[in-house]
C-alpha cells in the first residue's frame, strides 16, 4: 500500500450552530409547521456548505423552549450534520426564554458542549421566536452575558410574524440590526435557510479590507443584512434604475 | 437584476448574449452559472449586488484590463469576456472546468459520506506543485499579483497533477488593491495585521502554505499554541499575524502539532527529502514570515520541486514509488529496504541521482529557458543486465557525449548512453548546460 493511501483529513476547528426554537403555544399551527419544514430542508443545505469547508467542522445543537426547555439534539452534546434526525417539534405552553438562556449558558463551556481537541470557533446562536418572554428572562440574559463564548458568538434572532418583543431580541443579540423580520411563513423558511448557510460559511470567506476589526455584534448585523438582500433578490425586488438606463430621449 | 434563472439572457459588452443553462454554485462574491454564448458553453461568474462597496467601476475596469492582457499560463481559468452592467450588477465568462479536477479543499476534508480526494502518485504531487508555482511565477513576472490565494482557487487532477486556477478577478497590477485582503489561514502576516495590502510578497507566503498543504495536508501554523479553546479575531491576529510559529520550526517548539491530529505530519515529514523540508523551514521561519528576511521566490521552489520530481523512482524491492534523495544509499519510504544509487549527474545548479525511472528535465540543464515541461532524458536499466544503467535521449536533438579520454561521440534521439563516471553530456545546444556524471 502506498503511503498516499494513509492520508487523513486535516484537523478542523469546530463551529457549533445553536438553534434556540420557541415552541410556546403561539407558535402552534403554520409557524411551527414552517420551522419544522425549514429545519428539515436546512440540514442537507448545511451538509453542502460543510463539505466545502476546510476551515470549520460544523456541529449543531437545538434547544426548544416553552414551559421549560429541552435539547432536541442528544443531551450529550452537539452532533455532526450526518447524524441529525429531525423530529417535528410540537407547540404548546409558555415562553420561558430566561430558563432557556440559563440552560444554554451551562452548555457554553469547554467542560460541556464546546470541548474540542482541534479547537473551536465562537459559536453561532440563532433564536427563532414569535412572542415576548413569560418568565424572568433578564436573570438568564444577565447570566449568559458573562459567558465569554456568548460574548464572542454570532447572535441572530428571527422575529416570526412580528410577534416578538423586539427590545428583548435586541438585548439578546447585542445589536438591534442583528434581527431578521420574518413577516410571513414563506419568508421565515427562506430566512432560516439563508441565515444558517451564511453563518456557517462565515469563517471561510475571503475578507475585504473593511471587515477585519469588526465586533461579533457587527458581524451578526452584517450577516443579517446579507440575508435580507438575498431574500429580496429571491423575491424579485423591483430593480432600481439610474439615469443611464434610460438613454437620451431629447 | 439579482440572481439569474435558467433561460435568462445577459448581454455581453462586445456583442451577443449569454444564455443561462444551469447554476454551478454560489459563493460569497457571486454565483457561477453554466451559460451558452456564441454556440459554446462557458461559466459565467455573476456578482452579488453591492459586493464591491463603491469600487464597482475600478473592479470592472480591472477585469477588462485582465481580459485584454490574457492569461499568464494555460493553467488559469482566466476571464474571457465581461458582461454589460445590468442595474449595477455584472459578471464575466470563462471556460468551463473539465471533468477530473477537484477543488483543493477536497484534498483536505473528508468524512464517512464524502471521501477525501488523494493524489494517485508522488509524481502527480510534484507536477501539481510545479504547475502552481510556475503559474504564479508567470503571473508575478507579468507585473501582477493574485492577492487572494486560498484553498478554494485551485482545481487539481489527482491522477496527473494538472492544475486550474480560478477566481482570477482580484488579480491586479503592481500597486493596486481592489479591497480584497484574502482568506484567514492563507493571508500573509503583514496583511493580517493590516501593515500591507496584498501584493506579490504576500502571494508568496500564501503559496508556501498551499505547497505545504499539498504535501502534508495539515496547516503549517496550527499547533498546540495556536489552538486555543475558542479562536477569536484577536487570537487569529496573533497566531496568523503578529506571532506566527511553524509547527515544525527546528528552533522554536512552542507550537508543535496537537497530538492525535498530526498523523499526516508524522507520516510525511520524515519521508520527504531534507532539501524540501529545508525550504519549508525557511519559508515558515519567523524572520521570513515577518519579512525580516526575503520570502522564498518561485524560482527557488521550482528548483527543489524539479529536483524532487527527478528523485521519484519505483523501488526495486516493493515496486512502490519512493524517493532517492542522493547518490549512494537511500531507504525506500515504503518497504524501508536499501536502494543504492551508484551515480549522479551534476549540472550547473542541480545534481540528479541516476536511477531507472529518473527523468532529466530541461529545467535541470538550463532553468533560464523557463521551460517546465520538456523532458530531455530518462534513466533506463539494461535489459540484459539490470544493474547497468543508461540515459536515453528523449529529446529531438542529437547529444554530445564527452568521454574522459577527450573524445566526443554523438547520441541520436532515442539512443542510450551508458552511465559511466566522468562522462560529460551536452543535452542542449549550449555546452554550458552539460551535465557531468559523478
Amino acid at each position: 500500500m502506498s503511503l498516499l493511501e494513509e492520508i487523513t483529513p486535516s484537523p478542523r476547528k469546530v463551529m457549533t450552530l445553536f438553534y434556540l426554537v420557541d415552541t410556546s403555544g403561539s407558535m402552534g399551527g403554520s409557524r411551527i409547521g414552517t420551522v419544522n419544514a425549514a429545519m428539515e430542508e436546512c440540514i442537507p443545505l448545511l451538509k453542502e456548505v460543510a463539505a466545502a469547508n476546510d476551515d470549520a467542522e460544523i456541529k449543531v445543537a437545538i434547544l426548544q423552549f416553552s414551559s421549560g426547555c429541552s435539547w432536541v439534539t442528544p443531551a450529550s452534546g452537539p452532533v455532526g450534520l450526518d447524524d441529525i434526525i429531525w423530529n417535528d417539534l410540537q407547540a404548546g405552553g409558555m415562553t420561558e426564554f430566561g430558563g432557556a438562556l440559563l440552560e444554554l449558558d451551562k452548555k457554553l463551556s469547554r467542560n460541556e458542549y464546546l470541548n474540542s481537541q482541534t479547537g473551536a470557533y465562537a459559536p453561532v446562536i440563532l433564536l427563532l421566536s414569535d412572542g415576548g418572554p413569560t418568565d424572568n428572562w433578564e436573570v438568564g440574559l444577565n447570566k449568559i452575558k458573562e459567558n465569554n463564548w456568548f460574548k464572542h458568538a454570532i447572535k441572530i434572532a428571527i422575529d416570526i410574524e412580528s410577534g416578538s418583543d423586539r427590545s428583548v431580541l435586541a438585548q439578546f443579540t447585542g445589536n438591534p440590526e442583528a434581527i431578521l423580520d420574518a413577516k410571513d411563513t414563506a419568508t421565515l423558511k427562506k430566512m432560516i435557510h439563508k441565515v444558517s448557510v451564511r453563518a456557517s460559511e462565515f469563517q471561510s470567506h475571503s475578507k475585504a479590507s473593511s471587515d477585519t476589526v469588526t465586533s461579533p455584534d457587527q458581524d451578526s448585523a452584517d450577516i443579517v443584512s446579507a440575508v435580507v438582500k438575498d431574500v429580496d433578490e429571491d423575491n424579485g425586488a423591483p430593480v432600481s434604475a439610474d439615469d443611464n438606463d434610460w438613454g437620451n430621449w431629447d | 437584476m439579482g440572481s439569474l434563472k435558467v433561460g435568462d439572457t445577459v448581454k455581453m459588452k462586445y456583442g451577443g448574449e449569454a444564455k443561462v443553462l444551469a447554476e454551478f454554485g454560489s459563493g460569497g462574491q457571486g454565483t457561477v452559472y453554466k451559460v451558452s454564448y456564441n454556440g459554446k458553453e462557458y461559466a459565467l461568474k455573476w456578482y452579488h449586488k453591492d459586493v464591491f462597496k463603491g469600487k464597482e467601476k475600478e473592479f470592472y475596469q480591472n477585469l477588462e484590463n485582465n481580459i485584454q492582457k490574457g492569461a499568464p499560463t494555460k493553467d488559469f481559468l482566466w476571464p474571457l469576456g465581461v458582461t454589460e452592467v445590468h442595474a449595477g450588477v455584472f459578471g464575466y465568462i470563462m471556460d468551463v472546468r473539465p471533468a477530473g479536477y477537484y477543488e483543493l479543499t477536497e484534498f483536505f476534508v473528508g468524512s464517512k459520506k464524502q471521501k477525501q480526494v488523494r493524489f494517485k502518485s508522488f509524481n502527480a504531487i510534484a507536477d501539481a506543485a510545479i504547475n502552481i508555482i510556475q503559474a504564479f511565477r508567470e503571473l508575478h513576472n507579468s507585473g501582477y499579483s493574485y492577492q487572494d490565494i486560498n484553498n478554494g482557487n485551485f482545481f487539481i487532477n489527482p491522477e496527473n497533477g494538472k492544475v486550474l486556477i480560478c477566481d482570477n478577478d482580484n488579480v491586479s497590477p503592481f500597486g493596486v488593491n481592489l479591497g480584497i485582503l484574502g482568506k484567514q489561514r492563507y493571508m500573509a502576516p503583514e496583511v493580517v495585521t493590516g501593515k500591507n495590502d496584498p501584493d506579490k510578497q504576500s502571494d508568496r507566503f500564501s503559496l508556501a502554505v498551499i505547497l505545504f498543504r499539498l504535501l502534508f495536508i495539515n496547516h503549517p501554523l496550527e499547533g498546540k499554541r495556536s489552538t486555543p479553546p475558542c479562536m477569536t479575531k484577536e487570537l487569529e491576529r496573533r497566531y496568523y499575524g503578529e506571532e506566527p510559529v511553524f509547527v515544525l520550526d527546528p528552533s522554536d517548539d512552542r507550537n508543535r502539532p496537537v497530538p492525535g491530529t498530526d498523523k499526516n505530519l508524522k507520516t510525511f515529514w520524515p519521508v520527504y527529502p531534507q532539501y524540501i523540508k529545508d525550504l519549508f523551514i525557511r519559508a515558515f521561519s519567523s524572520d521570513v514570515m515577518l519579512k525580516k528576511a526575503p520570502r522564498v521566490i518561485e524560482k527557488e521552489w521550482l528548483d527543489v520541486f524539479f529536483r524532487f520530481k527527478a528523485s521519484i523512482v519505483k523501488c526495486p524491492h516493493c515496486k512502490q514509488e519512493t524517493f532517492i534523495a542522493q547518490q549512494g544509499d537511500n531507504t525506500c519510504i515504503e518497504c524501508k529496504k536499501k536502494i543504492t544509487v551508484p551515480n549522479a549527474i551534476q549540472f550547473s545548479t542541480v545534481t540528479v541521482p541516476l536511477y531507472p525511472g529518473t527523468k532529466l528535465m530541461m529545467w535541470h540543464a538550463d532553468s533560464s529557458q523557463n521551460d517546465v515541461e520538456t523532458k530531455l532524458g530518462e534513466i533506463v536499466a539494461n535489459p540484459s543486465n539490470p544493474n547497468v544503467f543508461g540515459i536515453k535521449n528523449l529529446s529531438t536533438l542529437s547529444w554530445k557525449v564527452n568521454l574522459p579520454d577527450g573524445s566526443q561521440k554523438p547520441l541520436a534521439p532515442g539512443a542510450v548512453v551508458p552511465v559511466k563516471k566522468d562522462f560529460t553530456i551536452e543535452c542542449t545546444t549550449n555546452p554550458k548546460d552539460a551535465g557531468k556524471i559523478i
